[in-house]
């Protein structure tokens, strides 16, 4: 048979789907790995190769008809352009808020979650999580600034979460101290991040969250930025009843 | 809904590295690769809230990606047969150039019927076993076997070896 079609691996191994699974944080670690060195080796050439990606993935650009045979720096940017043109063409025709996370000002806000024992996890903008469920926050700007992040939930419950008296610096994915249990309020939630260029003041940032919220009529989905001086980065979940 | 742009760049950044080498494993050919990984995520992107619920994003893109590099070796067959049909020499582009590890992988994929290649892909390339094969194609374990001794018996004739 011909080189290409026979297996490195004995049936008993792990596949490079199992492998594949344990490097993105969805199975935890195999016992088999303690004790079989060609799945260990195998396990870091997968994560060398994921590393080895081109990290120029994102080029903010407009929109553009999707081309074949780009150069890989520019797939990404075709797709999240093709994808903003989608985004556009749904406000157009939806009067309600696209749900996921907004961004206003070069300041992005990303969620790590834990369920219970469980792997941190990055959540995707939508996600839905369960009460319980421990979420730290991570903010990427591109200046230093005061930051502050307040939660909004459908019972209209505005929640101050983090404002750390030391400014933030400028930098990519930056974990604020400690991390927010998920309340057994069941709904949608907005967190929103505000990068200023003073310290905003809890009383200042909650009066704004309510303000917005009322303005969307007590519905996180639909909350608009908040008429604060600062930049903002926003980020929808739903919260769930656990199974 | 369509996935939201960042939400894709997230997705891209942490798989496209996976999609794209699976993707010249089974194709043997960077651009053909390339072009399917760019398939996989406008995929992924159109699948909207369905991908979001997915429980294995992972298993998700395997099976995504095997089912446009197969459905591109497929076209490509189609077409060479159209031109042979023709009577013109086979475009090159068509045909993979000089043989290695994973040009061999297509060449013999298009040699076979198409109901045998995606367990081969699951099988020789990804090294997986049969229940883990069962369970991605929702195929039973005995259904598996069979196909792969199909395979194994078409592949060699097509690739001109005596049986083992």
């Amino acid at each position: 048979m011909s080189p290409a079609l026979q297996r490195t691996r004995p049936e008993t191994c792990l596949s490079d789907l199992v492998l594949d699974r344990v490097l993105a944080g969805e199975l935890d670690r195999p016992a088999h790995l303690d004790g079989c060195e060609g799945c260990t080796a195998r396990l870091a050439s997968l994560e060398q190769d994921r590393a080895g990606l081109d990290g120029r993935l994102w080029i903010a650009g407009e929109a553009r008809k999707v081309k074949r045979r780009l150069p890989l720096s520019g797939i990404v940017a075709t797709l999240a352009a093709a994808a903003a043109v989608a985004v556009v063409s749904a406000r157009v025709i939806r009067t309600d808020t696209i749900p996921g996370e907004r961004a206003k000002g070069g300041l992005a806000l990303a969620l790590f979650v834990r369920h219970g024992e469980g792997p941190v996890e990055e959540a995707l903008p939508g996600a839905r999580l369960v009460p319980g469920d421990a979420v730290r926050f991570s903010l990427s700007t591109s200046k230093e600034g005061y930051v502050a992040v307040v939660g909004m939930d459908d019972r209209g419950a505005v929640t101050l979460h983090a404002a750390p008296e030391a400014p933030l610096s400028a930098g990519k994915g930056q974990l604020l101290e400690g991390s927010v249990v998920l309340d057994d309020a069941i709904g949608p939630e907005r967190f929103v991040a505000v990068l200023c260029d003073h310290a905003p003041g809890a009383s200042r940032v909650e009066s704004a969250a309510r303000t917005a919220l009322a303005a969307a009529d007590g519905d996180p989905r639909r909350a608009g930025p908040l008429r604060i001086d600062c930049q903002q980065a926003s980020f929808l979940i739903e919260k769930v009843e656990a199974r | 809904m369509n996935l939201p742009a960042r939400e894709i760049e997230d997705l891209y950044r942490r798989h496209g590295a996976m999609v794209l080498r699976r993707a010249r494993a089974i194709l043997g050919e960077e651009q053909a690769a390339r072009d399917a990984m760019q398939e996989v995520f406008l995929s992924a992107m159109r699948a909207g809230s369905s991908f979001r619920g997915e429980a294995s994003p992972v298993t998700w893109l395997y099976r995504m990606t095997t089912n446009h590099c197969l459905n591109r070796i497929r076209d490509e067959g189609r077409r060479s047969e159209l031109l042979e049909q023709r009577g013109r020499e086979t475009d090159e582009a068509v045909l993979p150039p000089a043989p290695d590890a994973a040009v061999d992988v297509a060449r013999v994929l298009r040699s076979v019927p198409s109901d045998l290649r995606e367990i081969a892909v699951y099988y020789y390339v990804d090294q997986m076993n049969h229940e883990e094969i069962a369970e991605i194609t929702g195929v039973s374990r005995r259904t598996i076997g069979n196909r792969l001794e199909a395979f194994r018996t078409a592949a060699r004739a097509a690739l001109g070896e005596e049986a083992a």
